[in-house]
């Protein structure tokens, strides 16, 4: 490959680095940073520090353990059928994976073809080496030299991987160039050597297997030696010659030493400079295919793509009805809101209601098996208490899309601790309005299942009759009670949730995904536990408060001799999540500080939006 | 009325802006031009409240940015060179949003005013990615527009904009003047400046090099012709500090 080409790749290398180390001169992404290594470093240790070996080392070998032969041949023989299959199938790219701006710039230059390939082989190594370094960290030994060659042999397969997967875009792309004839003939040609391929494979094997079957099901033998033979089908003869190319490059990662290395290292190498060589000297014209997939790339990853397909009459409309003059934090929340969705909140609730209508009542007229209820009502719960929580983690709605137009923003007469709350509001809705969906639907089951219940006398799989009994109301009463105090708490929780995470996203603007965009590295992976530990730690803080409250509500009953019951759920609701909202009322407080101190130009419009 | 006042601006050791202070009055159209690099975008960016200046004082009709910014930016517009909308929002939904900002409460009327003098009355309902860059200029100007700005802060205005549109955005710029609001334009379109500005502070690397009316600048530089343009001035006030 030219040297310029290099030269250009290890000058995006450099420039990527000189920008990661400007961003680390700041203490609070150096300490992500040392977060993030020191958790990789512990998974690349545990085995030595901690004597755990990990997921696939035996004790004391290589990759697989005392697995490894066995392992051997059902990941040479999974190869194989990955690589076998993407032949079979007619669709898929076209050509080779660049950028618009690279094909501006590659292709009127004088470069010969085979350098222009090479550019785009080498481009995807940063990626296929980072891979072979994290799949090695969380199956190799940890030992130096068995990393080592983990590493090397994971590289290479996927570097193999790699070059099939271009070598047969280009073929599909020279497919459409050739005559109609000789094209299918090219497919027929690959058709027919897959499928002769995995037929002798087929036929060897059960040459091979039928005796040890044989002897099994005439109860002398074991499955263990269906396996042996099994194993030895694929050791000797057609079997050893089809499967060898295969077996060759998964022993590489598997090999127990370097003596093991060293010899599936050379046919490896071969078929990779045999691989290299057919790619790089395809005929396929991939410079107009390239240029349309690049364009293809760039739509699919433009924000406005997904809109552009709504109906005129989507189009007129939003969650509420927006008034030009009020509390400017609600033009916000609607524009967030929007984001996700343009349907009127009257009509989320009239379909809710209609659906929660058709739960309740439908099965009175339908008598359907009770584990549709028990499905229906499940799901409600897991809709009113899990669905909710990473909704408010998951949703993009805020600060994380918002802080892209952080220039525009900036010039609206808007406290910053408005607009915080408002952006912070904005998942909180659309967290908390689905909870109370979870809820309801939770409740209409249950109604069904006792109007089911009534009219056909089907016993009800909701809920049983010990919760009655323990809540010392029915059922349906105290479900409704419970729904009212969870609601509050999840309201709260949700609301914490949001502020904590908007609050990381302006503490580590240059970390946060923002818009399209997702953050990588070692940096964001720290990051990343920080805000998970954070919002872990802030939901403890934040519900010990109310649990305390709670308890001593318990205690003063307990003390008067008043039994408890289901009628204080919503109080104790109330009592868990009045502590939450302070807590997200601190929250909106120190996010309105941190927007103020934001200087984009220093880590937003520097990192290149 | 906008004033400021020693404004500047460092990035780590750069001195973006270096000591700037200059006023535009009501009525009156300033421009601000300079090379590449001149700090011109970290001006507007600090005039706007989008960066915080390292020093200075800017003050929007009295009202103090950093100290009053609410205040301060109801009675502010700022269109940036590049259009930067929001990808889920239709042209309406911008100035529906805009207008529930700045409190406009006569918003829906005004808005279909602007979009009718904007020309894109009849794409009220595109989003930004169906829009031309030159229709995104304009509906970020109708933005801009749309709560009748003290102060009209521009930058490279006439950016994708055809003939047509470029004499109405001209007649626009001069008119918002006229209508009682100081107008900030930078651009590199120096016959636009000439042609509209009144008066013309010329940056180079931070520094204001020179400010007055091209007439008072065409006196401040010796041995320049007396019917010199903007643009041979500006080539001889700025070749010193450019020595490329």
């Amino acid at each position: 490959m030219s040297v310029i080409l290099l030269r250009i790749l290890l000058l995006s290398l450099r420039g990527r680095f000189v920008r990661w180390i400007r961003l680390l001169r700041q203490p609070k992404y150096l300490i992500g940073f040392v977060i993030g290594v020191a958790y990789v470093g512990f998974w690349m240790t545990r085995s030595t520090v901690g004597n755990q070996g990990p997921f696939f080392a035996g004790r004391g070998s290589a990759l697989g353990g005392d697995l490894a032969p066995a392992l051997h041949i059902v990941l040479g023989t999974v190869l194989a059928g990955f690589v076998s299959q993407s032949w079979l199938l007619p669709w898929g790219r076209l050509g080779l994976p660049f950028r618009e701006a690279e094909l501006m710039m590659l292709l009127p230059a004088p470069l010969t073809r085979r350098q222009i390939i090479s550019f785009a082989l080498l481009k995807s190594q940063g990626a296929i080496l980072l891979s072979a370094l994290f799949i090695s960290l969380f199956a190799g030994s940890g030992r130096l030299f068995e990393q080592t060659r983990l590493v090397l042999g994971i590289w290479l397969t996927l570097t193999l991987l790699d070059l099939n997967k271009k070598g047969r875009a280009l073929f599909l792309l020279r497919q459409r160039e050739i005559a109609p004839r000789a094209a299918t003939a090219r497919r027929l040609a690959v058709i027919a050597l897959v499928v002769g391929f995995w037929t002798w494979l087929g036929l060897s094997v059960r040459r091979a297997v039928s005796p040890a079957v044989v002897v099994m099901l005439d109860g002398q033998g074991s499955l263990g030696d269906v396996a042996v033979a099994l194993q030895e089908s694929v050791r000797s003869g057609a079997g050893r010659v089809l499967l060898a190319p295969f077996l060759w490059l998964t022993g590489l990662p598997l090999a127990g030493d370097w003596r093991g290395f060293a010899a599936a290292l050379a046919p490896s190498l071969v078929a990779f400079v045999v691989a290299r060589e057919a790619v790089v000297r395809s005929k396929a014209s991939f410079e107009e295919s390239a240029l349309q997939h690049a364009r293809d790339m760039a739509n699919r990853r433009s924000p406005g793509r997904r809109f552009a397909k709504l109906s005129e009459r989507s189009r007129l409309r939003g969650p509420f009805a927006l008034r030009p003059t009020g509390n400017p934090e609600l033009a916000i929340l609607w524009k967030n809101l929007v984001l996700l969705s343009r349907t009127p909140w009257t009509r989320w609730v009239s379909g809710s209601i209609l659906a929660l209508l058709a739960v309740a009542l439908l099965p009175a007229a339908l008598d359907p098996p009770g584990f549709v209820l028990a499905i229906a009502s499940g799901a409600g719960w897991v809709t009113a208490l899990f669905v909710p929580l990473f909704m408010a983690l998951g949703l993009r709605n805020d600060f994380r899309s918002d802080l892209a137009h952080l220039d525009m923003l900036r010039t609206w007469p808007v406290d910053e601790r408005r607009l915080s709350a408002a952006e912070i509001l904005g998942p909180a809705v659309v967290a908390t309005a689905t909870g109370c969906f979870g809820s309801a639907l939770f409740i209409a089951a249950l109604v069904g299942a006792r109007l089911q219940g009534a009219l056909h006398g089907a016993p009800s799989m909701v809920v049983g009759p010990e919760v009655s009994r323990i809540l010392g109301m029915p059922a349906l009463g105290a479900i409704a009670l419970l729904a009212a105090g969870i609601l509050p708490v999840l309201a709260g929780a949700t609301a914490m949730i949001s502020a904590t995470k908007n609050l990381a996203i302006l503490a580590f603007p240059a970390w946060i995904g923002i818009g399209p965009d997702a953050g990588r590295g070692f940096s964001v992976l720290g990051h990343r536990l920080l805000l998970g530990s954070g919002m872990i730690v802030g939901l403890a803080v934040g519900l010990a408060p109310g649990a305390l409250l709670v308890g001593l509500a318990l205690l003063g009953q307990w003390a008067l001799g008043v039994p408890w019951s289901a009628v204080e759920f919503p109080l104790w609701g109330v009592l868990v999540a009045a502590p939450l909202f302070v807590e997200v009322w601190f929250l909106i407080h120190a996010a309105g500080r941190l927007l103020s101190k934001l200087d984009p130009s220093t880590e937003i419009l520097e990192l290149g939006r | 009325m906008i004033e400021v006042d020693g404004l500047v601006k460092l990035y780590g050791a750069v001195r973006a802006v270096d000591g700037l202070s200059f006023r535009a009055e009501r009525g009156e159209i300033l421009g601000l031009v300079g090379p590449n690099g001149a700090g011109k975008t970290t001006t507007l960016r600090c005039l706007t409240g989008i960066v915080p200046p390292t020093a200075g004082r800017v003050a929007v009709e009295g009202f103090d940015l950093h100290r009053q910014p609410i205040e301060a930016k109801r009675r502010l517009a700022f269109v940036p060179d590049e259009p930067r909308l929001f990808d889920y929002l239709t042209a309406r939904d911008h100035l529906s949003v805009t207008a529930r900002l700045y409190g406009v409460a006569d918003g829906e009327e005004r808005a279909a005013a602007l979009l009718q003098e904007f020309d894109l009355a009849d794409r009220a309902t595109a989003f930004p990615s169906e829009l031309s860059r030159g229709m995104k200029q304009k509906l970020m100007v109708a933005l801009a527009l749309l709560h009748r700005p003290a102060v009209l802060v521009l930058d490279e205005p006439l950016t994708g904009l055809d003939p047509a549109a470029m004499r109405r955005m001209k007649d626009r710029i001069r008119r918002t003047a006229a209508e009682g609001a100081a107008v900030i334009l930078s651009s590199h379109m120096l016959h636009l400046v000439e042609e509209l500005c009144r008066s013309i502070v010329i940056l180079a690397r931070g520094k204001k090099l020179l400010e007055g009316s091209l007439a008072e600048i065409r006196r401040a530089l010796p041995d320049v012709e007396v019917d010199a343009n903007l643009e041979e001035i500006f080539i001889r006030a700025t070749e010193d500090r450019n020595p490329s």
